[in-house]
């Protein structure tokens, strides 16, 4: 995995390049939004995280920039400024996510890997998640490479945890993403998918955590 | 321009303004009693002086019936009529012109007034040791007398005394009561007129302190528009103050955001290779970081929070649900490192306000919550609407509570109860409040089920959105 790394802080910036170096994520680092729309247009990165307050051209306006050109990579914001209006403005403007500084390296790469991952599900209709691999167009889930037996409506609770991951996906979304296709789901139902799920996954380090009252979360051990 | 009033702490306007009003009043209570007291008494003289000049003609009219200069035809009936009084005693005495007492008594002969004093002509004077007046009527009778004779009638004052110390009491009490009608009519005057005053005060008073918006001057009566408009002209220099405060601490908590990413992230690096008690200082250093960066984003987020910073709020529609949907994936990390329970019971509700203020909130509580709740301890976070249909946001745990006693001290800013950890910063609870007042809602704090343990509970009014909008435009 290679992504570019717009910051102008050079402490963040190599704190950033060496932790997500360790997890095997290469990092390209620049110090300023021009150079860095050039280095997006030119080579295809995995994902870009951009600073918003940087030297000259700002963060948003590269964002703009580089989606105008429709390069889709997928963006990671790294804001010092957390109000409400900065946050909408990065996302209208066609970044995916943002992290508020200062924020801890666990936090960034699990941020990356979500995005990550939701961009490869939309490009090759791929799904990944530690040992778990799905298919989207085949509809088809492997665990460390062996095909897993899965029925339709298990396939899609699984598929809709990964896209999820690392976040809680709520029983309520769960049942309304699922039960538009053939009438109400009940949330017992949910509950029998889930405990099929867990039983077909338990001999891996893929588990699925209840967070009582809510929903559901897809975690590696 | 410089008005010295009294300082003294019992000054007021009413007492000054009565103060004022009696002393005149007073004056002319004295002034009135002394000229209704003579101008009475002089219309009382009158009377009986005509009385006693009555009494003279009488007297009189016995010296023409006789012809001899020497004598006077009146018979000792006729003189026990003359002298006769209801209240005082009279006496009379006829001369000669020379002084040769004719009839009458002797004692008041010699008490005549001079010719030129007019004729009659009245004095007072001493008789028998008693105060007396007397009229001197000189008169030339028919029956061919030489020269004029002079009657002398007198009387005691004691008729008069007493007149005058009716008019004297008569004056007295209408004047004083003249004086009491006027001081109560101005005391209510003053009361009725000090009515805007203390509406306006109590308006004032009512204020949250953070209030800053300038008094309503319109309504106002004129004499006292300029002191508002000097009270307003400072609220709005506290408010330019406060706004200025606000900037710098949001500024200065941004500039600190930045190196404070880079000490966490370059710590976390140096952790990863370490051993031994060089690693262990490093957690340490590490933990202090983190503490640093909690404190910097909460102050961030107080001065974000505040009414200061936000005149206007735009308010949106925003599910309870959806807000603990994300808080779950925000604290399920921290609440599985210490092992805690944390859970939810999200019940259908929706509010108008901030959605980032409202997630701010919440993250506040849960974050204290899952704070101060020890290992293996549980915690809940609910909304719903409650039996009234008002929505509501509350988080419970089974951590040690908060005494009721200390319960109003934990909204303070930097206010951490000493026999907890030190770890929070003592803001989170300051940014719910301030954001709970900006949507009207309130914060209710009480203890957990089973008698232990802390509900925090946040209970929104439907009308929350509505009532700031009209508080805006109003």
């Amino acid at each position: 995995m290679r992504l570019l790394l717009v910051e102008d802080d050079a402490t963040v910036a190599s704190g950033i390049s060496e932790g997500l170096a360790r997890s095997g994520i290469a990092v390209d680092h620049l110090r300023a939004a021009e150079p860095a729309e050039s280095a997006l247009a030119l080579t295809s990165y995995d994902l870009a995280i951009i600073d918003i307050g940087l030297p000259g051209m700002d963060g948003l306006e590269l964002i703009r920039r580089v989606r105008r050109k429709g390069i889709m990579v997928p963006v990671l914001i790294l804001t010092a400024r957390d109000g409400l209006e900065d946050r909408v403005k990065g996302l209208d403007i066609g970044a995916d996510d943002y992290l508020v500084k200062p924020f801890l390296l666990p936090e960034l790469q699990a941020r990356i890997r979500a995005l990550v991952r939701r961009s490869q599900a939309s490009v090759s209709s791929g799904l990944e998640f530690g040992p778990l691999g799905l298919d989207l167009g085949l509809r088809m889930a492997t665990l460390n490479g062996t095909l897993l037996e899965l029925t339709g409506r298990e396939l899609d609770v699984l598929q809709h945890l990964m896209l999820a991951a690392p976040k809680v996906l709520s029983k309520q979304k769960l049942t309304e993403s699922l039960g538009c296709w053939e009438g109400e789901l009940s949330p017992n139902a949910i509950e029998i998918y889930i405990s099929r799920l867990r039983a077909k996954l338990a001999d891996s380090v893929v588990q699925i955590r209840t967070v009582r009252g809510i929903g559901y979360r897809l975690e590696l051990s | 321009m410089s008005l010295h009033l009294p300082t003294r702490s019992g000054y007021s306007l009413r007492r000054r303004l009565l103060g004022f009003l009696l002393m005149p009043l007073l004056a002319l209570l004295g002034i009135s009693i002394i000229t209704d007291y003579t101008e009475g008494m002089h219309v009382a003289n009158r009377a009986y002086d005509h009385a006693l000049f009555s009494t003279a003609l009488a007297v009189a009219a016995r010296l023409d019936s006789n012809e001899d200069e020497n004598d006077i035809d009146l018979t000792a009936q006729a003189e026990a009529v003359l002298r006769t009084d209801v209240a005082d005693k009279v006496y009379f005495a006829v001369t000669r012109s020379n002084g040769g007492l004719i009839a009458g008594d002797k004692q008041l002969a010699t008490k005549a007034t001079p010719a030129y004093e007019g004729n009659p002509s009245y004095h007072f004077d001493i008789l028998g040791g008693l105060p007396v007046r007397v009229a001197t009527y000189r008169y030339r009778p028919l029956a061919g007398w030489s020269s004029d004779a002079t009657i002398i009638v007198a009387e005691t004052t004691h008729k008069r005394e007493t007149a005058a110390n009716r008019i004297m009491i008569t004056t007295l009490w209408t004047d004083l009561l003249l004086i009491a009608t006027s001081l109560v009519v101005v005391f209510f005057g003053i009361r009725y007129a000090m009515i805007p005053l203390d509406a306006l005060c109590e308006g004032i008073r009512q204020r949250e302190p953070e209030d800053l918006s300038p008094v309503n001057e319109s309504s106002a009566p004129s004499e006292i528009r300029p002191l508002l408009s000097a009270i307003n002209r400072l609220m709005s220099n506290l408010r330019d103050a406060g706004a200025a405060q606000q900037a710098f601490i949001s500024s200065a908590a941004h500039q600190l955001r930045t190196p404070l990413a880079g000490l966490q992230t370059q710590l976390e690096l140096i952790a990863e290779n370490l051993s031994g008690e060089t690693q262990a200082r490093v957690e340490i250093v590490k933990k202090s970081a983190a503490r640093l960066a909690h404190l910097t984003k909460q102050m961030l987020a107080l001065a974000r929070s505040s009414v200061d910073a936000n005149p206007v709020v735009e308010m949106q529609g925003v599910a309870l649900t959806d807000l603990l949907e994300s808080a779950a994936s925000d604290f399920l990390d921290t609440a599985l490192q210490k092992n805690i329970d944390l859970g939810f019971e999200a019940e259908p509700a929706h509010v108008q306000g901030s959605g980032w203020m409202l997630r701010e909130l919440l993250a506040n509580l849960i974050d204290n919550a899952l704070r101060y709740t020890p290992e293996g301890g549980h915690v809940t976070v609910r909304c719903g609407t409650d039996t009234k249909g008002q929505p509501y946001l509350e988080v419970e745990d089974n951590g040690p509570g908060i005494p009721e006693a200390a319960r109003e001290k934990v909204f303070k800013r930097f206010t951490r109860l000493e026999e907890q950890s030190t770890e929070g910063s003592g803001l989170g609870l300051s940014i719910v409040k301030e954001v709970a007042k900006l949507h009207h809602a309130k914060v209710e704090l009480r203890t957990g089920a089973g008698n232990c343990g802390l509900i925090v509970a946040i209970h929104f009014s439907t009308l929350s959105g509505l009532q700031r909008a009209s508080h805006l435009s109003g």
